[in-house]
C-alpha cells in the first residue's frame, strides 16, 4: 500500500465519519492521521443501554491490507469477549480481517457485539490472559469458537 | 498429525496384470495394488550413487527395492500440469477451474468425479469458483468503477474483478496477494471482498503478478508445496535445505511389510513410511516403537523398581542380590524384611514369614522380579548391539576421512592411480550400509518371536555381523603386513563378500516380512 493511497483511503474514512456518521457512533478526536479516538453508546433495549465507551484506532503502515489495532480505553465494558484490558476478541479484527472493512464498519461490530450480550461478565480466564497478554492485542493468537464472533 | 488420508492416497489407476507379470524372479511384491506410472521420468536405483539416473524396470529391482521418482521442483510443476491436463476433458470446463477442483479436493480424482458428475455447479461454487464466470482480465476505462480498498475511482483505474462481482484496483490487488504470499498462501488466497469465499484463482493470481517475478516465484513455490504435502504419494526429502520431492506409490497399508527406503538425489536415504533414515530391515511401526520404548527407558525403571528399594531408615539405596528376606542395610545397619519392608525384629519369631504378606504374594513378587529382570536382560541384549552399531556406523563416518589419507598414502607409495585406490571409500560405503541394517536388525529381533524361523533370521545376521566386523579392520589397517597389491586384493574380496551377506539378509527380510515369515511380539 502506497502512502498515497493509504492517506486518501484514511481521509474519505475520516470525512465519512464525520459527515454522515453511524447512529451510537461519533468521531472523539485524531491524534493523529495513525490514531484515532470513536465513541461509541450502548444501544437502547441493551445490557448497555446509554453506556459510553471509547475504542483507540491505530493505523500500521499495512492499513486496510492489514487490520488497524482496536482497543477499548477507558471505561471497559463488561462482556465475555472483551477483557479488562480493552482487547476484544473479535474475528474480523485478527483472521477474519479484510480490507474492505472500514472504521465504521468495525464499531457496528463491535456495537452489535454488545447488543447480542445475554449476560454482563468477564471473559473466561480474564486474569491468566491479561497477565500474559503483550500491548497490542494483534499479537495474540486467537482462537475463535466459530467464524462469526 | 496431518490426516493422511486412509491407507493409500494413491491417485493413479491400479494395474495388476503389469505388477504380477513383473514377479517372475519369485520375490513377491504384493503391495495389495500395484501401480505403475504413466510418465518416464528416471528412477534412481539402489546401486546408483544418486548422480546418474538409471532405468530400472521391476525385473532388475531386487525384493527390497521400491520404485519411487526423485522430482526437482521443474518435475513437480509439470507433475501438477500433467494431472490437470488430464482432467480438463473429463470435467469439460476451464483449466482455471479444474486446478481449483483438484487442489480444493487433496487431488483425489476419483472422489472429486464422482462429486462432480453429480452436481458440478454446486462442486464449483463450493470450491470458491463460479461455473459460467468469464476468464479473469484486467479492466479499465469504467467510470463507475470505485475500489473498496483505496476509495479510488474513474475511468483511468485498471482493475479486476473475480467471478463473485467484486472487483479492486490492480495496485490493491497486487499488495494484498503479496501479504498473502509472503504468509505461505496460494491457491486458497480469497477474494478481499467482505465474507466473500470466492478464491482469487491461478489465473487472476498470475496476471496481477505479472510485474512480480519474485512474488510470483514465490508463489508457484507455495502452489508446489501445497501440492506435495497434500499428496500421499508426494513427500519432501527431510535433508536440510534439499528441494527435491520424492514420488513413491507404496500405499501406507503396506509399510508394515515393505521398508519403503528411497534414495534422494542429495545423496540421503530415507524411509517415505516415516521419513526417518533408511532403518531397512525394521519395518516402520516396529521402529516407532523401539524408539518409544528406548525414550521411556521403562526397563531400567522397572528394574530399579523390582530391585532397588530405599532404607526405610536412612532411605540409602538398597540393592537386593541374594534370595534372602533378611535386609541389613550397608549404611545405617538397620534390619528389616525386603517383602514387607517392616523392621526385621517383627519377624524373629515366624521366622521367614511375614506376618503382613502370605507366601504367595511373597512369591508373586520374587517371581516378578525375576522376571522384570528377564525383561530386562533381554532388552539390554539387544540394545547394547544396536547401539553399538550405531556407534560404529558414527565411526565409520570417521573412518571415510582416514581412508582418504590412507588413499593418498598409498597413491605415493605404489604406482596406483587415483581410480584405482577407489576400493577403500567403496568399503567404506559398504561398511556403513552394513552398520545401519545390522543396527535395526537388532530391533527386528528384538520383536521377533524364538522359532526356527528366527534362528535363520539369526545366522544370517551373525554372517554380516562377522564379515563386517572383518572388512571393518581391514579398512582401518589395510597395509599391516601386507603388501599394497595384496591388501587391495583382500578388501575387494572382503567387500563382496559382505555385499552378498548383506542382500542375502536384505533380500531374506524383505521376503520374510512379505510372507509374514515371523511373529511379533509387544
Ligand atoms: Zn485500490
Ligand atoms: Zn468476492
Ligand atoms: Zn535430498
Ligand atoms: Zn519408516
Ligand atoms: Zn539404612
Ligand atoms: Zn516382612
Amino acid at each position: 500500500m502506497s502512502s498515497k493511497m493509504q492517506t486518501k483511503r484514511l481521509l474519505r474514512e475520516l470525512t465519512q465519519l464525520k459527515k454522515t456518521p453511524c447512529p451510537n457512533i461519533s468521531l472523539q478526536s485524531t491524534d493523529s492521521l495513525e490514531t484515532w479516538f470513536v465513541d461509541i453508546k450502548g444501544v437502547d433495549n441493551t445490557l448497555y443501554a446509554n453506556e459510553n465507551f471509547t475504542l483507540q484506532f491505530k493505523f500500521t503502515r499495512e492499513y486496510p491490507i492489514e487490520a488497524p489495532e482496536v482497543t477499548f480505553i477507558g471505561n471497559v465494558p463488561l462482556h465475555p469477549h472483551v477483557y479488562s484490558n480493552g482487547h476484544i476478541c473479535l474475528s474480523i479484527l485478527y483472521q477474519y480481517w479484510t480490507p474492505v472493512l472500514t472504521v465504521d464498519g468495525i464499531c457496528l461490530s463491535i456495537l452489535s457485539m454488545l447488543s447480542s450480550c445475554e449476560k454482563k461478565e468477564l471473559p473466561r480466564k480474564n486474569d491468566v490472559y491479561i497477565k500474559k497478554a503483550g500491548p497490542s492485542p494483534k499479537d495474540t493468537a486467537w482462537i475463535f469458537d466459530d467464524g462469526t464472533v | 498429525m496431518e490426516d493422511l488420508g486412509s491407507d493409500s492416497g494413491v491417485q493413479s489407476q491400479p494395474d495388476k496384470g503389469k505388477g504380477t507379470a513383473d514377479d517372475e524372479d519369485g520375490a513377491t511384491q504384493d503391495y495389495g495394488d500395484t501401480y505403475d506410472f504413466d510418465d518416464d521420468d528416471e528412477f534412481f536405483g539402489m546401486d546408483d550413487s544418486g548422480f546418474e539416473p538409471v532405468v530400472s524396470s521391476r525385473d532388475q529391482r531386487k525384493p527390497w527395492e521400491v520404485e519411487y521418482h526423485v522430482h526437482d521442483a521443474h518435475g513437480l510443476h509439470d507433475k501438477q500440469e500433467a494431472m490437470i491436463n488430464r482432467l480438463v476433458p473429463v470435467l469439460s470446463v476451464s483449466k482455471d477451474i479444474t486446478t481449483i477442483l483438484l487442489r480444493n479436493s487433496q487431488w483425489k480424482e476419483e472422489s472429486l468425479v464422482e462429486r462432480y458428475l453429480s452436481d458440478p455447479d454446486k462442486t464449483i461454487r463450493d470450491a470458491g469458483m463460479f461455473p459460467n464466470a468469464p476468464a479473469p482480465e484486467l479492466k479499465t476505462g469504467n467510470e463507475d468503477f470505485t475500489c473498496e480498498i483505496c476509495y479510488c475511482d474513474g475511468p483511468e483505474e485498471v482493475y479486476l474483478g473475480l467471478g463473485c462481482g467484486h472487483a479492486f484496483c490492480t495496485d490493491c490487488y497486487v499488495t494484498y496477494l503479496t501479504g498473502k504470499v509472503l504468509e505461505g498462501m496460494s491457491w486458497r488466497i480469497r477474494c478481499p471482498g467482505a465474507k466473500c469465499k470466492a478464491l482469487v484463482g491461478e489465473q487472476a493470481a498470475r496476471l496481477l503478478l505479472a510485474n512480480e517475478p519474485k512474488i510470483l516465484e514465490r508463489y508457484e513455490d507455495n502452489l508446489t508445496r501445497s501440492f506435495v504435502n497434500d499428496l500421499d504419494s508426494f513427500t519432501w526429502c527431510p535433508a536440510p535445505n534439499c528441494e527435491y520431492g520424492i514420488e513413491c506409490h507404496v500405499p501406507k497399508s503396506a509399510w508394515a511389510t515393505i521398508v519403503p527406503t528411497v534414495h534422494c538425489r542429495c545423496g540421503k536415504a530415507f524411509c517415505f513410511g516415516c521419513n526417518m533414515d533408511d532403518h531397512m530391515p525394521a519395518p516402520c511401526f516396529l521402529v516407532e516403537k523401539w524408539l518409544q520404548k528406548c525414550k521411556d527407558d521403562s526397563e531400567t525403571s522397572n528394574w530399579l523398581k523390582a530391585n532397588t528399594k530405599e532404607c526405610t531408615k536412612c532411605k540409602a539405596t538398597i540393592e537386593k542380590n541374594g534370595g534372602c528376606n533378611h535386609m541389613t542395610c550397608r549404611k545405617c545397619a538397620h534390619e528389616f524384611c525386603w517383602v514387607c519392608m517392616g523392621p526385621w525384629t517383627e519377624h524373629q519369631q515366624a521366622y521367614y514369614q511375614c506376618n503382613r504378606y502370605n507366601e504367595d504374594s511373597s512369591k508373586n513378587a520374587r517371581d516378578s522380579i525375576s522376571k522384570s529382570r528377564a525383561l530386562l536382560e533381554r532388552y539390554l541384549h539387544y540394545y547394547s548391539r544396536f547401539s553399538n552399531h550405531e556407534r560404529s556406523a558414527k565411526l565409520a563416518r570417521r573412518l571415510l576421512t582416514t581412508t582418504e589419507t590412507n588413499m593418498e598414502q598409498m597413491q605415493r607409495n605404489s604406482s596406483m592411480s587415483w581410480i584405482e585406490v577407489q576400493f577403500l571409500s567403496a568399503a567404506v560405503d559398504m561398511l556403513s550400509a552394513c552398520r545401519a541394517t545390522l543396527k535395526w536388525s537388532y530391533v527386528l529381533a528384538y520383536y521377533m518371536e524364538s522359532d526356527n524361523q528366527k534362528l535363520i533370521f539369526e545366522n544370517n545376521q551373525s554372517d554380516l555381523e562377522m564379515a563386517t566386523e572383518t572388512l571393518n579392520e581391514l579398512v582401518e589397517n589395510p597395509v599391516h603386513e601386507r603388501t599394497i597389491e595384496e591388501a587391495k586384493r583382500l578388501i575387494i574380496d572382503k567387500t563382496q563378500y559382505v555385499k552378498t551377506r548383506w542382500e542375502t539378509l536384505l533380500r531374506d527380510t524383505a521376503q520374510g516380512l512379505q510372507e509374514n515369515r515371523w511373529k511379533f511380539q509387544d
